[in-house]
């Protein structure tokens, strides 16, 4: 099976190579027949890439231990469900999974947009063609998921796909098994948003560099590309919303996001995504900021690469790191051309990419979008440049430092603040200009709402800055929504006549981009509110307690009840009983347990915990056992107590519904560009 | 790797206090007054676990935290301070426990480059906006919005009606 | 609006913030492929395993015996109540006083080959091949020196293992893990061989399995074509 896989997989590369430079060809000669052919290897590499792809699923599926990824990342005991898993639990499975969306992603996006695309279209090929190759080369002959394990003459252990000499096949007895810790629902679906997310950002770079390539250069790709960068953003939201989930629930620390250099690498590519969702407005209607938005496009594939390169070269230290490996200078050496490529390619086509417009007024709604693209994009270098540091002090201080969560806490907070700020305003400036007495009038709801609050939290609640000025913007950006939602009904309600409830359904149902963006920022408002008051209010406690006795905590009592001990498949479970009350009031009985798994690889790791976990809109309560002693008769917990910290998941969930909203097909609509002054209002 | 045959031994470890001092609080081995209990935990959340990556010392199971946390206590019954302590740490730990990177020599870029980049932007971004709007030519730029062809008595009417008629032209339809 | 502007010399008015941007955009670039080339080429898990060993002073722990009232607290908690499974009959040795509180400078010892090893009194594994060490120390004495670092650690408790194991080489720690660092060591315990030159011949991961294993590095050690003197 192994042998056969990587057949497959060599023909899809060869079959890559042709279908690029066919496309090239193509688009040069202008020939529609050899273009056709281009577009038709996209289908057929796809196709073969999921028949490698279902190889390693089956053998992994069968557990066929002679394959060396199936021997080391998976085992007999493992249920079913994380055996499939397994396909992106380690590093040789998860790259060729990356091509089996980038495969899925390329043949849907072309699909969709050929017929539209005819100059473009032999370059958005080639270009897909050309991210594919570069994951077709790793997969082939750095980290190939289809290598076999032998034994040669001297004894040793090699993976290889084919026999070395004098060599003869190894079949261990059963696999190493899987990090427990991503033994878990969260973390088997948390990778499969990252990727999607990440590969997708494949598509609007693919799409720009087609544009550039071709001298398509009007406006037309970025009115296309919002769908391929929405729906990739929004994989990518969820896919940081899960990766918090399960650190949250897995890690025991009390906490949901730690700024390990392996969630940096997923926030930072977000982030311009984040700019870009933005700025591609900017450009739809005012046709600005052209060559920002050729970069954006490039620096969200970029970076998404140059975060998969630092977490996985072994360049930084990671607890998440793969062993330092082969891969590294490859994608350091892709990092680097398709950097100095794309620059080049941008430099060539400069003298076309000339605004159509001028910005009118610094009290517009593109100023506001300029200056929090600005804020994006910084964020997203800051961050980067924060997960890299530990290497710049060591080569010249020659000491090694450590750029925790306190770092990016103080350089990244002040950002996020400014974007908060600039969330608030911005929807309420007009395209073009706004006067300032419009700007007053608008600005007069969410500002009273903003002090209102930010009073209230430094009254009742605390004299600690952070919630004060992130409760404070965040209260703006929500009065600027409200507005939003009102002024929108309101407009509808008196020119149609319809009831309020209809006429905001009818607005948002007609602005859907508008409204979705809205919801998403609704979302972001939740996730403030959760966030900054899990941050700033949290109280934890590291206790040990004699059995049947209690502990206070941030008004509850905890009493250690009694020890369990459990055997499951792979592991065995002991688990403690606390009971929670609050005042005379039962909360809840929580369970948290330690589980100490058999396989080889987990016994170095030490147990996991699952935490015991109650709750509440107001506050999580949160238990971890760490230790016991003489059976249980006393027990070492840490109990948290989490403010707000399901708001930051229910603003999850709105963020991608607002997004799903945005994106939902309905009728498509053309924006006009507004190239003139807005005429007078007419309505009609 | 050896970093996790460090983490294989902990559970007993948090015990290892009760065990040898019978009578003892295993919460309290030290016998520290709720000042300096206060104190420690305060220490403790300034603190980071040298071998993890990104555990706070306070929530950390390492034998070498919990040696940490030892100190802390005696460092504080000695009567020291709390930036004493910390200091005392990072002279014998390394500047790794700080969690971030000390604010001198080369890790001083560490904080000043953010700032850098986020004035270099903004400077830039508002140069730009600076250099467009300059480039406007005055007759032009009279102020919005734009008022409709014989003024509204109802100035609120006007905005919101314009505020409707935006929206909707800006996605190309009529009502 | 957009015709007018088309007018004023469009390519000087947008090509110099067009420039500046790509031009800003390629720094970056290139700073960051220059980060990436040095993390490729000294990735924090590339140990000194060859060449000049990088030279250190350190000073010893103190030789004499932990006071009673620490000494039994610090074991309890190494090792647990049986600690006597661990430890040498006679806790409160003190060790040899030639090593106590002395600086030693790597570079002086020029001429002896030097077994140095990063262990802590936190370290699970340091503790099966503490007495394995202690051993080949008494065998190669005289002929091999023998430093012990320890990493992240506090006076009793590392003085406290040092007795516990009756340890007689000179043993110190690594203050700031600045050896530890210069080294890239990558976790404890850990043993670099340096020969009579001064370089690096061979490492160590983990803790040694068998007194067989250490051995067995000492001889290659010693064997070793010693280079250009």
């Amino acid at each position: 099976m192994s042998d056969f896989g990587y057949i497959v997989l060599l023909i899809a590369f060869l079959i890559t190579i042709y279908g690029i430079v066919v496309s090239v060809l193509a688009a040069r000669r202008n020939d529609p027949a050899l273009a056709a052919s281009g577009r038709n290897t996209i289908y057929v590499v796809s196709a073969l890439i999921l028949i490698a792809t279902l190889a390693v699923v089956y053998m992994l599926a069968i557990d066929d231990f002679s394959n060396e990824y199936v021997a080391s990342h998976s085992e007999r005991a493992l249920p079913m469900f994380y055996k499939i898993a397994t396909l992106w639990g380690g590093q040789s499975g998860s790259l060729l999974f990356w091509s089996f969306l980038l495969a899925i992603y390329s043949s849907a996006m072309v699909a969709s947009l050929w017929k539209k695309e005819p100059k473009r279209g032999p370059w958005l090929v080639a270009t897909l063609l050309g991210v594919q190759l570069f994951f077709l080369i790793i997969s082939l002959f750095a980290s190939n998921p289809f290598n076999r394990l032998w034994v040669l003459a001297d004894g040793n252990t090699i993976g290889a796909v084919f026999r070395p000499a004098g060599a003869s096949l190894f079949i261990p007895a059963d696999g190493t098994g899987l990090n427990p810790l991503l033994q878990n629902y969260w973390m088997v679906a948390h990778p499969v948003f990252l990727y999607l997310g990440y590969v997708g950002l494949s598509l609007p770079f693919a799409y720009a560099t087609a544009s550039l390539f071709s001298g398509e250069l009007d406006d037309s790709w970025v009115k296309r590309v919002r769908i391929w960068n929405l729906l990739p953003w929004m994989f990518l939201t969820i896919g940081i919303i899960l990766g918090s989930q399960w650190a949250y629930l897995e890690l025991g620390w009390g906490g949901f996001w730690a700024w390990d250099p392996v969630e940096n690498a997923s926030l930072i590519p977000w982030l311009t995504a984040t700019a870009f969702l933005h700025s591609i407005m900017i450009q739809e209607h005012r046709g600005m900021l052209k060559v920002w938005n050729m970069i954006l496009a490039f620096l969200g594939f970029w970076l998404a690469i140059v975060g998969t390169f630092i977490t996985r070269s072994g360049i930084i230290d990671s607890v998440h790191a793969f062993a330092i490996s082969s891969i590294g200078p490859l994608f350091l050496a892709f990092i680097v051309v398709t950097f100095i490529g794309y620059l080049l390619l941008l430099w060539y086509r400069l003298p076309d990419l000339q605004s159509d417009a001028e910005l009118d007024s610094l009290l517009s709604r593109e100023a506001a979008f300029l200056y929090v693209n600005v804020l994006f994009v910084v964020a997203a270098f800051v961050t980067l440049f924060g997960t890299l540091f530990p290497i710049i002090s060591e080569a010249v201080s020659n000491s090694k430092i450590a750029v925790n969560a306190p770092y990016f806490n103080k350089v990244d907070g002040p950002i996020f603040l400014g974007i908060l700020l600039l969330m608030g305003i911005g929807p309420l400036l007009g395209w073009r200009r706004t006067s300032g007495e419009m700007l007053q009038k608008s600005l007069a709801v969410p500002v009273a709402l903003a002090l209102a609050v930010a009073g209230a939290v430094f009254i009742f609640v605390s004299r600690n800055w952070v919630p004060i000025v992130a409760w404070g913007l965040s209260a703006l950006v929500l009065g600027t929504i409200i507005w939003e939602f009102y002024r929108g009904a309101a407009a509808r309600h008196r020119s149609t006549g319809e009831g309020w409830l209809r006429a905001l359904g009818n607005v948002m149902a007609r602005n859907q981009r508008r409204y979705g963006g809205y919801l998403v920022h609704f979302g972001v408002v939740l996730m403030a509110f959760g966030m900054v008051g899990a941050v700033a209010f949290q109280h934890n406690l590291k206790i040990s307690i004699p059995l049947n006795e209690s502990v206070q905590l941030g008004g509850y009592t905890f009493t250690y009840t009694g020890l369990d001990q459990r055997k499951a498949s792979n592991h065995d479970e002991v688990t403690a009983t606390v009971v929670v009350t609050q005042g005379n009031r039962d909360v809840s009985t929580l369970k948290p347990s330690m589980n100490f798994y058999y396989s080889r690889s987990a016994k170095d790791m030490g147990p996991t915990t699952e935490v015991g976990l109650h709750t509440s809109v107001i506050e999580d309560v949160y238990v971890v056992l760490n230790g016991y002693e003489n059976g249980g008769a006393l027990a070492a917990f840490e109990i948290f107590v989490n403010p707000l910290m399901l708001w930051m998941w229910i603003g999850g969930l709105v963020m991608v519904f607002g997004s799903l909203f945005a994106m939902w097909p309905m009728k498509e609509r053309v924006p006009r560009r507004v190239t003139a002054r807005p005429p007078a209002p007419q309505p009609a | 790797m050896k970093k996790s045959l460090l983490i294989a031994f902990i559970l007993l470890i948090v015990m290892a206090g009760a065990a040898f001092a019978q009578g003892a609080d295993p919460n309290n081995p030290h016998d520290l007054t709720p000042e300096q209990l206060a104190q420690a935990k305060e220490i403790q959340t300034e603190l980071w676990c040298p071998i993890c990556q990104g555990v706070r010392l306070d929530a950390c199971e390492q034998k070498v935290c919990q040696q940490m946390r030892d100190m802390i206590d005696e460092m504080l019954k000695e009567g020291k301070s709390k930036d004493e302590i910390i200091n005392e740490f990072v002279d014998q730990y390394g500047v790794v426990i700080l969690g971030e990177p000390p604010k001198q020599g080369i890790n001083l870029m560490a904080w000043l480059m953010p700032v850098l980049l986020v004035l270099v932007g903004l400077g830039f971004a508002f140069w730009m906006s600076k250099k467009w709007t300059q480039k406007k030519s005055a007759p032009a730029a009279a102020e919005t919005p734009p008022q409709g062809p014989g003024a509204e008595p109802n100035a609120d009417a006007v905005i919101d009606d314009d505020y409707l008629a935006r929206v909707e032209r800006e996605l190309g339809e009529d009502l | 609006m957009a015709t007018s502007d088309k007018n004023d010399t469009p390519q000087k008015r947008s090509g110099r913030g067009s420039f500046l941007l790509l031009a800003g955009i390629a720094v970056v670039g290139v700073i960051m492929f220059a980060v990436f080339y040095y993390g490729i080429l000294h990735p924090p898990s590339k140990r000194a395993d060859s060449g000049q060993a990088p030279d250190f002073t350190m000073t010893t722990y103190t030789s004499a015996p932990l006071p009673a009232e620490d000494l039994q607290p610090a074991l309890d908690d190494l090792f647990g109540a049986a600690y006597g499974r661990y430890c040498v009959n006679d806790v409160n040795n003190s060790r040899p006083a030639e090593y106590d509180q002395i600086d030693i400078k790597l570079s002086e010892l020029r001429g002896t080959p030097v077994v140095l090893n990063f262990w802590a009194s936190w370290c699970t594994t340091c503790k099966d091949e503490q007495p394995l060490l202690e051993q080949a120390w008494q065998r190669y004495k005289g002929e091999v020196m023998f430093l012990g670092l320890s990493h992240l650690d506090q006076d009793k408790n590392a003085r406290a293992w040092l007795q516990c194991y009756n340890v007689t080489y000179p043993n110190a720690l690594d203050r700031g893990g600045k050896v530890y660092n210069a080294y890239h060591v990558q976790g404890v315990p850990e043993t670099f061989f340096i020969d009579a030159n001064g370089n690096i011949v061979d490492y160590y991961v983990g803790a040694f399995p068998s007194a067989g294993v250490l051995d067995q590095y000492i001889q290659r050690m010693l064997s070793a074509p010693t280079s250009q003197e």
